[in-house]
């Protein structure tokens, strides 16, 4: 985690810390001296994910968990819902949430041209990073094909 | 030192400390629903594979420690997306002040309910 703490100055509504879209980030996107206007493509894709699951994961987590009058999900009951376009809904969450996640655990670069003063990642930090990505890349993986093979009902 | 520090400039510097203050939440939050995704992604890929390890892991649902984990992971989702909605805005509008209220009041109000409906099933399953 090499995240500078220094706290927002700016009025544009990113967060001074990583400028990521709220995930767990030490990724700072936005290195010194670098024009604010012009983000990386992984800030955008981190902010639309971000966007996208102020919806999808609340619905996610009430349908699968905290509705109280749902049935139990048995293999019949899944193969049900998978057979609506929750089955699209469910694999759009997940996925979303993984690359997200993925997005804002890698480690912040320092900026080639050494205008920046933070530390550099470290060793944990990028491990940890890299270990977040492939994670995410397998999960991904697994949940596409296992959408895509799951029988209809 | 004080005398050089106008009132304007005051709140924004208190103002961005308590954000800092909450930073290590948002990550402990996203760190929590990043390893919510990797098991449920898993556990719903697991009935194209293998049905009846579907059902067994989906009995469990009801266990009471999977209940409070769920709970955590409700509660985590609830706090991620306030600060990240509220972190959306600029800084130093009055919007963004009236959303740091919302999050600080949101955070109890959908907080508090949600962990009643994640422990439910576990509490239904045991008085029954």
């Amino acid at each position: 985690m090499t995240a500078t703490l220094t706290p927002d100055s700016g009025a544009d509504g990113i967060d001074g810390v990583d400028g990521t879209a709220g995930g767990v980030g030490v990724a700072t996107d936005e290195p010194s001296g670098a024009d604010p206007d012009v983000r990386p493509w992984s800030w955008h894709l981190s902010r639309a994910s971000a966007v996208a699951l102020v919806a999808l994961l609340p619905l996610h987590l009430w349908s699968f968990h905290l509705d109280p009058n749902a049935r139990p999900l048995t293999v019949q009951a899944f193969t049900d819902r998978w057979g609506t376009p929750w089955r699209l809904l469910d694999w759009a969450t997940i996925v979303l949430a993984l690359i997200h996640g993925a997005i804002a655990l890698q480690p912040a670069e320092a900026p080639a041209d050494g205008s920046a003063d933070g530390p550099s990642p470290s060793t944990v930090a990028r491990l940890a990073g890299t270990s977040a990505l492939v994670a995410a890349a397998v999960v991904i993986g697994v949940l596409t094909y296992a959408v895509a093979a799951h029988p209809l009902p | 030192m004080d005398a050089e520090l106008d009132p304007g400039e005051g709140a924004a510097v208190v103002a961005a400390g308590r954000r800092s203050a909450g930073e290590p939440w948002r990550r402990v939050a996203g760190l929590v629903l990043f390893a919510y995704a990797l098991v449920w992604g898993v556990a719903l890929s697991l009935d194209t594979f293998s049905s009846s390890t579907f059902a067994s892991s989906q009995k469990a649902m009801s266990n009471l420690v999977v209940r409070v984990l769920l709970a955590a992971v409700a509660v985590a989702a609830v706090h991620h997306l306030l600060d990240g909605v509220r972190r959306l805005l600029p800084p130093t509008s009055s919007v963004r002040r009236r959303a740091d209220a919302v999050y600080a009041f949101g955070l109890w109000a959908l907080g508090a309910p949600v962990v009643v409906l994640a422990l439910w099933p576990a509490v239904r399953w045991w008085f029954a």
